[in-house]
């Protein structure tokens, strides 16, 4: 059940966009607030007591609560385990990971259909971040050796992609790179 | 004792500053990373408790031998440790288990083998400190020279105010009580945070040494990881926690009034308490093998630790807000880092909600998080308790309020560029420590170019602007020796 804006990049959670609007949102807020505070200095009034609103904290409990509280419940269905599992993969696909490349069973994914790729690692803990073409990390997971790492998603557009290794695995980290393309099946 | 730890903090400072400038090798990654853990937040947070707990409690250390060798142990360790790394180790400061077995030819079970044990040592450092520290502030065996009623009431009311729980007591109780200095609080919380999370890290490096010495004997990697990360986002909170109580203290000093509500001002703390620790495993959220309910409980004390920290916030502007409000280079640092933390905060808690961790786990936004939080954040408040304290030990101020403000500027600039330099890379997606971020074949990653560079140059501003407080820490040092061990 993908809500509009919260799916900018795919099935899971909110996209970079939202993201970065959200910390100007607060980031933006909170600055204001402190230089605000920083300036009241200047003038000051009544400085042998604290402010009024400071009467007004357990307003702020509730607010900040409440805020917490719809962040929760409201990012609940895009945590990668819950939104993952709901969906039945039309194909699977077998990526393993070594030190330092990866190899896949196909390269050639299907569009607007869920697909789960099938980690795993031979040797230490990899990352699988996947990029698309304008370079925004779509999704990732750990892919931790001992343990099969299943994750299934939906690609919404075609075009290549590229899997980048995002767990640091040794000196040779940076060159584990790889492709593979969406396509209209 | 204290000037000692103060000379250290300057010295390890330098290494890990020096560090931050060169991002491409792995091994001074893993140096830079545990030397401004190891190296520079311990011998800092142990020679702040041991002020504050002088200062505040007026009695002396239960033992002032335990508490020198737990300086000494911490340090021993930290050492072997960077030698560890200068013979090869470079598996990152958490060394992702099973990495430290597998680094396809680039170091020896030996060095892993001396990481490991020095680790271990230092580590007993640790609990060394925090050994003497708990015993200083709970011992009814010590003469006080203050707070005399404290120590007459009984131990389970010492104890819920040692963590701030008698702000969630009646009215009627908490008037009774002798209260607790909001400082002690602070190292109180920040040592049995540290006390609560040790023990897992050395079971996990112990189990390391197993796997060495015994080839067949695997360690279980979620194992592994769990263990590592219940000690190892924990202990960023130590130098922390000491930092936040003495805000409480500053704060009031610095505005000419007292904190506006010492009921407030007391709550946080037990919420600190349970998710400073509860917070852990938002470092396995992208893990899908990692229970989820474990997971969902990370999120829910990642917010309960936004929360707690929005409280604090609150109480500390209330006494700013309109004040007589004393501006020096002590203040500046203190309240420049309270920006930070809470710019850090929220970048930290987009982080700590699983469904936006898909989109910043591993990028450049971890950085940024820790690097406003770190370096911003408790590293300007170190420094701002640094030029508050020094003054008053010595009985003289530091040569030159000009060098002072300079220093101040400097960092402050350097350090919220250099992490919103980092932050701007995570949001384009850069993926951290990677030797080379920008790929020639990813034609994509040119656009993080630029943000490096800016990086560098606010990392290098960082630099420069610690030679002007060196300088005024010599001048200020220099022929002060007898007048050090008159005030200590």
């Amino acid at each position: 059940m993908p809500i509009p804006f919260l799916s900018l990049s795919g099935d899971v959670g909110a996209g970079i966009p939202f993201l970065s609007a959200l910390l100007l949102v607060l980031v933006g807020l909170g600055v204001f607030f402190l230089a605000w505070a920083i300036y009241s200095t200047r003038h000051p009034r009544n400085a042998d007591r604290p402010p009024a609103w400071y009467q007004r904290e357990p307003l702020y409990v509730l607010v900040v609560a409440s805020v917490f509280i719809a962040f929760w419940a409201f990012t609940l269905p895009f945590v990668p385990l819950v939104s993952s599992g709901k969906m039945v993969p039309v194909q699977t696909i077998d990526v393993q990971a070594q030190q330092f490349a990866w190899s896949l069973n196909s390269t050639a994914l299907p569009v607007n259909k869920p697909v789960m790729f099938h980690v795993t690692s031979k040797d230490v803990t990899h990352g699988f971040g996947v990029y698309d073409a304008s370079g925004a990390l779509i999704f990732q997971q750990q892919v931790m050796p001992g343990y099969p790492n299943d994750f299934t998603y939906t690609f919404r557009q075609t075009g290549v992609y590229t899997i980048r290794c995002i767990e640091y695995c040794g000196f040779g980290h940076p060159t584990m790179i790889a492709t593979f393309v969406v396509v209209n099946a | 004792m204290l000037a000692g730890a103060l000379a250290l903090f300057m010295r390890t400072d330098q290494v890990g500053v020096a560090a931050t400038d060169a991002q491409v090798f792995y091994q001074l990654l893993t140096a830079h990373g545990l030397g401004m853990f190891v190296g520079w937040q311990y011998p800092f947070a142990y020679g702040l408790t041991f002020y504050i707990l002088a200062r505040f409690l007026k009695r002396p250390l239960y033992s002032f031998k335990m508490a020198l060798w737990s300086g000494i142990v911490t340090l021993v360790g930290y050492y072997l440790i960077l030698l560890s790394i200068a013979v090869g180790f470079g598996a990152g400061w958490y060394y992702l288990f099973p990495l430290p077995f597998y680094s396809a030819g680039a170091w020896s079970s030996a060095s892993v083998a001396l990481f490991m044990v020095s680790a271990l040592v230092a580590e007993v450092g640790f609990v060394m400190f925090a050994y003497v520290a708990l015993r200083t502030v709970y011992s009814t065996r010590i003469k006080s020279a203050g707070l005399g009623r404290f120590y007459d009431q009984p131990s389970v009311y010492r104890f819920m105010q040692s963590v701030g729980l008698d702000a969630y007591m009646p009215k009627a109780t908490r008037d009774k009580l002798e209260p607790l200095p909001i400082p002690v609080v602070g190292t109180v919380v920040a040592t049995l945070v540290l006390l609560f999370s040790t023990p897992t890290v050395m079971v996990e490096q112990m189990l390391g040494i197993v796997q060495i010495t015994s080839p067949p004997f695997d360690v279980n990697a979620l194992l592994a990881k769990n263990l590592f990360w219940l000690f190892g986002h924990p202990i960023v909170y130590f130098a922390f926690f000491i930092i936040v109580g003495m805000y409480y203290f500053l704060m009031p000093t610095f505005a000419n009034r007292p904190l506006p509500s010492e009921r407030w001002a007391r709550a946080p703390w037990p919420l600190l308490l349970v998710s400073g620790v509860g917070v852990y495993s938002h470092h396995l959220f992208m893990d899908i093998n990692q229970p989820l309910w474990v997971n969902l409980f990370s999120q829910s004390m990642s917010y309960l630790i936004g929360f707690a920290s929005g409280l604090t916030i609150f109480t500390l502007v209330a006494t700013m807000w309109r004040s007589k409000f004393n501006w020096n280079t002590a203040s500046l640092f203190i309240v420049t880092s309270l920006v930070a933390w809470m710019v850090g905060g929220f970048i930290g808690e987009e982080q700590g909600t699983i469904a936006f961790d898909v989109y910043e786990h591993n990028t450049y936004i971890v950085p940024a998080h820790f690097h406003f939080n770190a370096l911003a954040g408790v590293v300007m408040a170190a420094f701002g308790t640094f030029y508050f304290i020094l003054p008053e030990l010595l009985h003289r101020d530091f040569p030159s309020k000009v060098l002072g403000r300079i220093h101040f500027w400097t960092s402050a600039i350097g350090a919220f560029g250099m992490s919103g330099a980092f932050l701007a890379l995570g949001l384009l997606g850069a993926p951290r420590r990677e030797a080379d971020v920008v790929v020639q074949s990813l034609a994509f990653t040119s656009s993080y170019a630029v943000w490096l560079d800016l990086a560098l140059f606010f990392a290098l501003v960082v630099g420069i602007g610690q030679l002007p407080f060196l300088y005024n820490l010599l001048k200020v040092f220099r022929g002060g020796r007898s007048s050090v061990k008159a005030v200590t």
